[in-house]
C-alpha cells in the first residue's frame, strides 16, 4: 500500500520536484497568457480590418472636378490596360484582326507589329473600357492580358479643356487645374468645384468656334465673367482639344489663350483709358482735343483709321475710337497716374489663377509718356484677356477690383476701390453710347433688350520678328450686360480674320464686325441661364436713363458706316 | 501535482477548442466581409461608370442638339417676350368679386389664395 507515510523523499529530490513544479508552472502560465493576449488583440484586429474596408469601399485614387452646377467635368473610373505577351500569342495576325475589328482606331499594321515583337510585355491600348475587356475576355485569345488601372476620365470631351489640364499615364498633374491641385485632388475624396458653367462654357466655345470658321481665322478666345464676384463662369480658347486625347493635340491646340497669351488689345484699353482718365480729375467729359490731324510721339505717327470733322470731346472720342484723341488724354492725364491705376487694375502684374499656364504682362518698366499714349489706345502693355476682363469688369462694377475666380469656395469677396462710383456710372453711359450711337462701332453687340455695352477693338498682331502685321488684325470685344446694372461681362477675341468680301460685301475684319456679333449672340443665350429676361416695354425709359447730354445721335463726326 | 497537470490540461483543451471556434468564426466574418468589401467596391466602379456616362450623354452640344430635333426647341428670341399687360384675356377672367383685376396681376396678385 502507497502511503505518504511510507514515502519519504530526500531532501534533493524535494528540491528537484520544487523545481520541475516551477518549470511546468511557468510553461503553463505563457500557454495561458499567449492564450488571453490574442483573445484580447481579436477586438483590435477586427477593428483595424473595418478601417481598411472603409478605406478600399471609399478609394478612388484622384477626386473628381466639377463645375458650379456639380455637372463631372474629370472623373477616374476603372479601367483596364491591354497588353500582350507575343510569346504566348498562337496567331498574331488572326488576334490582331481580332483587336482591329473591337478597336477600329487601333491601326492593323500597328497590332500586327506589336504582336510580332519578341518581348514579354508590348502595351495594346493604355485605357480599355470595361465592356472592350469584357469582350477580349470573354473570346478566351491568348496571350492578351489585362491590368486593373484607374484612369482619368473627362466625359464633357473638350470642354474647358484648357482650365482642366492632364495627368500624365502615372496620375500627376501635369497642367491646368489638375497640376495646381495635384496633392489635393490625390489625397482628399472632396471634389475641386470650378465656377465654370458648363452650358455657358459651351456656348462661349461653340459661338467663337463658329465665327473663327466664318471668318478663316487663325485662333480665338473669350472670358464671360460675373462683375460682381469675379467667378469665371466660362474661359475659352480655340482651337481646343479634347483631354482625353491629350497626347494627340499639338501645341497651337493646348495654349491657353485666355490666360497664357499677352496681346496688345487695341482699342478695348480705350474703356480704361477714358475711365482713369476721368476718375483722376485731369480731365472732364466735355474737355475737347484735336482730332482732326495725325499726332507725332517722338518718330512715332499717331493716326486714326478716320480722321473726326472737328476737336472732339472725351466721349466723342470714345465712341468714334480714336488713337489721337485717346493719346493726347493720357497726355493730360500723365504717365505716372496712368500707371498707378495700371497697377492698381493688376495690369502689371501676373493674373491670380490656379493655373500654371498665366502670362506675364508685357511692358517696358520705364513706364515713359510715350508708353503712356500708346497704351491709351490698346500698344505697350500686353496683357492676357482674362486681365482684360477683370480690368474693364472693375470700370463697370462702382469701381471696385476683384481679382477673377476659377474655384468655388467660402471665401468672401475681396474688393479694392480704384475708380469712383461716379466714374463707373459715366462709364456705363460710354460704353453704351459705343453699342448704339451711329458712329459707335459696337452697333453690332447689341442684343435686342438686353443693354449690352461695351468697347470694340482692333490691333495689329505681332509677328515673329516683334514688329507688327499690316494686314493681320485681333479683333476684340469686351462688353457687359445689362449695362443699366451690370451683371456679366464678355470678352471675345479673334485672331487674324480674313475678309469675307462674297458672304459680307464688305473686306471689314474689325472688332464691330468680326467680335461684336459674338457677344450678341452669347448674350442671347447665355441671358436665359443666368435668369436675366430681356426688358421690351421699359426699354425706352431704360434707354433714356443710359443717353449722355453731351452726346446727340444727330450729330456725327464721321461717315463711315462700320 | 498530477490533479494539477490534469485540470491545466483540460483548461488547455478546452480553451483551444472554445479558441479555435472564435477563429473559424472570426475567419467566415472576414471572409463575408471582404465579400461584401469587393461588391461595395464593384458597386462604387460601376456607379462611377454610370456617373461618367450620364455626364457624357449630357454634353450640352448633345443635349441643345436633342432639343432642337426631337423637341423644336430653340434660343430664346426678344420677339418671344412679352409683357402680362399684352397678353389677351377672356371678360370671365376679370371677375370683380374674386378681387381679380388687371392691376392686381400685374402686382403679382396671389390669385390662388382668393380662390381658396
Amino acid at each position: 500500500m502507497w502511503s505518504n507515510d511510507n514515502f519519504i523523499l530526500a531532501p534533493k529530490e524535494i528540491k528537484k520536484a520544487r523545481r520541475r513544479l516551477l518549470v511546468s508552472f511557468i510553461f503553463v502560465f505563457s500557454v495561458f497568457l499567449g492564450i488571453f493576449s490574442q483573445i484580447l488583440s481579436f477586438p483590435f484586429q477586427e477593428k483595424s480590418k473595418l478601417l481598411l474596408a472603409n478605406q478600399l469601399a471609399n478609394s478612388v485614387g484622384r477626386a473628381k472636378i466639377i463645375d458650379r452646377n456639380n455637372n463631372i467635368l474629370a472623373i477616374n473610373v476603372p479601367a483596364w490596360t491591354m497588353y500582350a505577351d507575343p510569346i504566348e500569342v498562337l496567331e498574331p495576325i488572326k488576334t490582331a484582326a481580332f483587336l482591329h475589328n473591337l478597336m477600329p482606331e487601333k491601326d492593323l499594321n500597328f497590332l500586327n507589329k506589336k504582336l510580332s515583337l519578341k518581348k514579354r510585355f508590348v502595351e495594346i491600348d493604355r485605357v480599355t473600357s470595361p465592356k472592350r475587356y469584357q469582350t477580349i475576355f470573354n473570346s478566351g485569345i491568348t496571350g492578351i492580358h489585362f491590368l486593373k488601372i484607374q484612369a482619368r476620365i473627362y466625359p464633357k470631351g473638350d470642354l474647358a479643356s484648357h482650365i482642366l489640364g492632364n495627368v500624365s499615364k502615372d496620375g500627376e498633374g501635369l497642367a491646368g487645374i489638375e497640376r495646381h491641385f495635384d496633392t489635393a485632388l490625390k489625397s482628399s475624396e472632396k471634389p475641386v468645384k470650378l465656377t465654370i458653367d458648363s452650358n455657358i462654357q459651351y456656348i462661349l466655345q461653340s459661338e467663337i468656334k463658329k465665327q473663327i470658321n466664318f471668318f478663316d481665322a487663325d485662333a480665338g478666345a473669350g472670358v464671360v465673367l460675373n462683375i460682381q464676384n469675379g467667378e469665371v463662369l466660362g474661359l475659352s480658347s480655340f482651337p481646343s482639344f479634347d483631354v482625353n486625347y491629350f497626347g494627340e493635340a499639338s501645341e497651337k491646340e493646348i495654349f491657353n489663350r485666355a490666360t497664357f497669351a499677352s496681346y496688345d488689345m487695341g482699342s478695348t484699353f480705350k474703356l480704361i483709358n477714358t475711365a482713369i482718365a476721368l476718375d483722376s480729375g485731369k480731365v472732364n467729359l466735355k474737355d475737347k482735343f484735336d482730332t482732326t490731324k495725325p499726332l507725332y510721339i517722338g518718330k512715332h505717327k499717331v493716326d486714326d483709321f478716320r480722321y473726326l470733322k472737328r476737336p472732339a470731346n472725351v466721349a466723342e472720342i470714345l465712341i468714334n475710337s480714336s488713337n489721337i484723341g485717346s493719346a493726347l488724354i493720357a497726355e493730360k492725364v500723365g504717365a505716372k497716374i496712368q500707371k498707378n491705376y495700371f497697377d492698381l487694375l493688376e495690369l502689371t502684374k501676373k493674373a491670380d489663377l490656379p493655373l500654371l499656364e498665366v502670362s506675364k504682362p508685357i511692358f517696358n518698366e520705364k513706364w515713359t509718356k510715350s508708353n503712356s499714349m500708346t497704351a491709351s489706345y490698346g500698344y505697350g502693355l500686353a496683357v492676357s484677356p482674362i486681365q482684360l476682363a477683370s480690368a474693364v469688369a472693375c470700370i463697370f462694377n462702382n469701381g471696385d477690383f476683384i481679382k477673377p475666380k476659377l474655384i468655388v469656395d467660402n471665401k468672401e469677396t475681396v474688393k479694392k476701390r480704384v475708380f469712383s462710383e461716379k466714374t463707373s456710372h459715366l462709364m456705363r453711359k460710354l460704353a453704351r453710347a459705343v453699342v448704339t450711337h451711329p458712329d459707335g462701332s459696337g452697333k453690332k453687340s447689341d442684343a435686342f433688350g438686353y443693354f449690352v455695352g461695351g468697347k470694340t477693338g482692333t490691333a495689329e498682331m505681332i509677328n515673329s520678328n516683334g514688329g507688327f502685321q499690316k494686314h493681320s488684325n485681333l479683333s476684340s470685344f469686351v462688353g457687359a450686360f445689362p449695362i443699366n446694372n451690370p451683371q456679366y461681362l464678355i470678352t471675345v477675341l479673334i485672331e487674324n480674320p480674313k475678309p469675307q468680301i462674297e458672304k459680307l460685301n464688305h473686306h471689314f475684319t474689325t472688332g464691330g464686325q468680326v467680335a461684336a456679333p459674338v457677344v450678341k449672340e452669347i448674350v442671347k443665350k447665355i441671358a436665359p441661364i443666368l435668369n436675366i429676361h430681356p426688358v421690351v416695354t421699359d426699354l425706352p425709359k431704360i434707354e433714356q436713363s443710359l443717353k449722355l447730354e453731351i452726346l446727340s445721335n444727330k450729330v456725327r463726326l464721321t461717315n463711315a458706316s462700320l | 501535482m498530477w490533479k494539477f497537470s490534469i485540470i491545466c490540461s483540460f483548461m488547455a483543451i478546452f480553451t483551444g477548442i472554445a479558441l479555435n471556434l472564435i477563429s473559424n468564426s472570426i475567419h467566415d466574418r472576414r471572409k463575408q466581409l471582404s465579400a461584401l468589401e469587393k461588391k461595395i467596391e464593384q458597386k462604387i466602379e460601376k456607379l462611377k461608370i454610370l456617373e461618367t456616362e450620364w455626364e457624357y450623354h449630357t454634353q450640352p452640344d448633345k443635349l441643345m442638339q436633342i432639343a432642337e430635333d426631337k423637341l423644336g426647341m430653340s434660343t430664346k428670341e426678344v420677339e418671344q417676350f412679352g409683357e402680362i399687360k399684352i397678353v389677351k384675356l377672356r371678360s370671365s377672367a376679370w371677375k370683380l368679386d374674386l378681387g381679380v383685376t388687371k392691376d392686381n396681376l400685374l402686382k403679382d396678385f396671389d390669385y390662388k389664395k382668393v380662390r381658396n
